[in-house]
């Protein structure tokens, strides 16, 4: 799926880029915006214990449903009274958290599965990628949600029911670079000169992936974090009091109508750590594959 | 024609059997046992031993996928532990609410995705093409849900101009009532989808816009827009095609959290609550069902190449 999102986000990226020339490594705009993007949230979401907020799971029913600006409650309150901005910041360390380590381990298994499928070819090629197909052709969500009906709804159960659901996609954008490789002068050099295979692998094949494995991995964060959250708000992922911008839409449904807002900030939190991960993705792409032939 | 359809239809039979497997392991790798899990808490020791025999939970793991792969070739989901009814039945009567909203999204999502593309196209580079690019751009950012959630409160509870929960409306089955229920999910759902279709619509007609043939058709006299959509837009329909499997992909998820944002009584919010409710067998249906007709939908856009590609017919 990142790489559909990627055609469409790139389509966006490339009118705006289509003046540059040249092939030197040069900061980008994109770069440059989502990196801020992203560096403020993830500065809040690790700094969140030294802000002296209130904590967020703290019941107080007599100030509850209050509006934006009220005393003490900049962003006002919800339900139960508890603390939104709090609720906010620490919701997101979670959902922070979840979408990356969900990112980190379909990227790294998708990394192994497709260099493995790519390079040996054959069999291995054959047995593999008919593995992935078979996840392939479940829809991604139905997958994530079997997982989770049988391991029980938890953050780590839906982190790992996304990556799961996530990895053939990453393992078949690899495979194709891998074959690409594969067929190079240099690997074909390494090899005559009796490299092992492990050795082709970790200091030819490798380091020539790392460009575009860091790319796409900052690509589908934003993905993944939309999707760990599409879990907890259906009640599969987070599990309360703790709070993460999914389930805090979740459990904003049922009054929205009397205080939108607590509707709106988490959602606005998602699009917006979205948006920042597929800028910053876009000029991490356009910065270390410029000049090369991806 | 027929030998190609043929061919992919066979190659279907082994992703087909993919997909049993894994939705039988699903089963038997949770923790816990199997027959507990399919009977609920509520099981009395005797219906327990009575269903682990007709699993044969005693057998090798083959000898049971065997025996209930039988079972499912037969129609026989099971019997939902939280709706006291056969599941195959249960899933069959929210599968037709699904497909009409699913089937309203796709549409909405192809005609309006192509029909921004080709706009976009239109006006490469120019400020209308940048505020379709932004739009798309939201439009992917957006999660579903949330998007929803919007709608809801705006057109729903501040403008009131459409309804935004469930199907029809109170003791009102018309099809009037239905298409009003429809408007906000639909286009909710369609959203993402309608974005990627855009934007590959735009990315494949540029790519023919450089081709020799749209600038004969320039040369000769034709204008713009008669060279995009006389000329270029079937060459560029290829790539969009493709994407057609890829769409149903994003429909079926956002389907399955649009659905239970407004209370659309269609499978996506069966199979939520049953899995909330651990009523495993209507969730290994549903899955089931909804894996099944994927694989189909695939099948169809696959069929759908030669129509548009001559040269897949052959070899395909």
């Amino acid at each position: 799926m990142g790489s559909a999102a990627e055609i469409a986000i790139g389509g966006v990226a490339a009118t705006a880029m289509s003046g540059e020339a040249g092939t030197g490594r040069r900061l980008n705009g994109y770069l440059l915006v989502g990196g801020i993007m992203i560096a403020v949230l993830v500065l809040v979401a690790v700094a969140a214990p030294l802000l002296r907020l209130p904590d967020p799971n703290a019941l107080d029913p007599i100030h509850s449903l209050r509006p934006l600006g009220a005393p003490g409650h900049p962003l006002g309150t919800d339900q139960l009274g508890r603390d939104l901005l709090s609720r906010l910041v620490y919701g997101g360390r979670i959902t922070l958290l979840a979408g990356v380590v969900a990112s980190v381990i379909s990227t790294a298994a998708g990394v192994a599965l497709g260099v493995i499928a790519g390079y040996f070819s054959k069999w291995t090629d054959t047995v593999v990628m008919r593995l992935l197909d078979v996840l392939l052709s479940f829809p991604f969500i139905l997958l994530a949600i079997l997982i989770v009906a049988f391991f029980g709804p938890s953050t780590f159960n839906a982190l790992i029911a996304i990556a799961i659901a996530n990895l053939p996609f990453f393992a078949r954008i690899v495979r194709s670079e891998a074959l690409k490789l594969r067929e190079q002068q240099f690997i074909l050099a390494a090899e005559a000169l009796g490299a092992s295979h492990f050795r082709t692998l970790f200091r030819h094949i490798l380091p020539n992936l790392l460009p575009l494995v860091f790319s796409t991995f900052f690509l589908n964060v934003g993905w993944m974090i939309s999707q760990t959250s599409a879990l907890s708000f259906l009640g599969l992922g987070t599990q309360p009091p703790t709070a993460d911008w999914g389930s805090m839409l979740a459990e904003a449904q049922s009054f929205m109508d009397i205080l939108p807002n607590v509707a709106m900030l988490p959602g606005l939190m998602i699009a917006i750590t979205v948006v920042g991960f597929n800028i910053l993705g876009l000029g991490l792409k356009a910065y270390l594959l410029r000049g090369t032939a991806a | 024609m027929a030998s190609f359809l043929l061919r992919r239809t066979l190659l279907l039979l082994p992703v087909l059997w993919g997909v049993t497997v894994v939705i039988f392991l699903a089963l038997h790798l949770a923790p816990g046992n199997a027959a507990q899990l399919l009977l609920g808490p509520l099981a009395t020791p005797k219906q327990l031993q009575a269903l682990e025999l007709q699993l044969g939970l005693d057998q090798p793991l083959p000898v049971q996928y065997l025996s209930w792969m039988g079972q499912v070739l037969h129609g026989d989901l099971g019997f939902s532990i939280s709706y006291h009814t056969e599941v195959s039945g249960l899933v069959l009567t929210h599968l037709r609410d699904t497909l009409v909203l699913a089937g309203a999204a796709f549409v909405l999502a192809t005609v309006i995705g192509m029909l921004l593309g080709i706009v976009s196209a239109l006006f490469l580079g120019r400020l209308l093409d940048h505020l379709i690019n932004i739009v798309d751009f939201l439009g992917l950012a957006m999660p579903v849900f949330w998007l929803s959630l919007i709608f809801i409160l705006f057109f729903g509870l501040h403008l009131h101009w459409f309804p935004t929960r469930g199907m029809y409306g109170v003791s009102d089955t018309s099809l009037l009532s239905l298409a009003q229920h429809l408007v906000l999910p639909a286009v909710a759902l369609a959203a993402a989808p309608g974005a990627v279709i855009a934007q590959i619509t735009r990315v494949a007609l540029i790519g023919e816009l450089n081709q020799l043939y749209v600038k004969v058709a320039r040369a000769k006299g034709l204008s713009k827009t008669s060279a995009i959509l006389g000329h270029a837009l079937r060459n560029a329909s290829i790539p969009i095609v493709t994407t057609l499997g890829l769409e149903i992909n994003y429909i079926i998820g956002g389907d399955v959290l649009v659905e239970n944002v407004f209370n659309w009584p269609g499978v996506g919010q069966l199979l939520v609550q049953s899995v909330l409710n651990r009523d495993y067998p209507v969730v290994l249906g549903a899955s089931l069902l909804l894996a099944v007709i994927f694989v189909l939908v695939n099948l169809l856009t696959d069929a759908l190449y030669p129509l548009f590609d001559p040269r897949v017919e052959v070899h395909g």
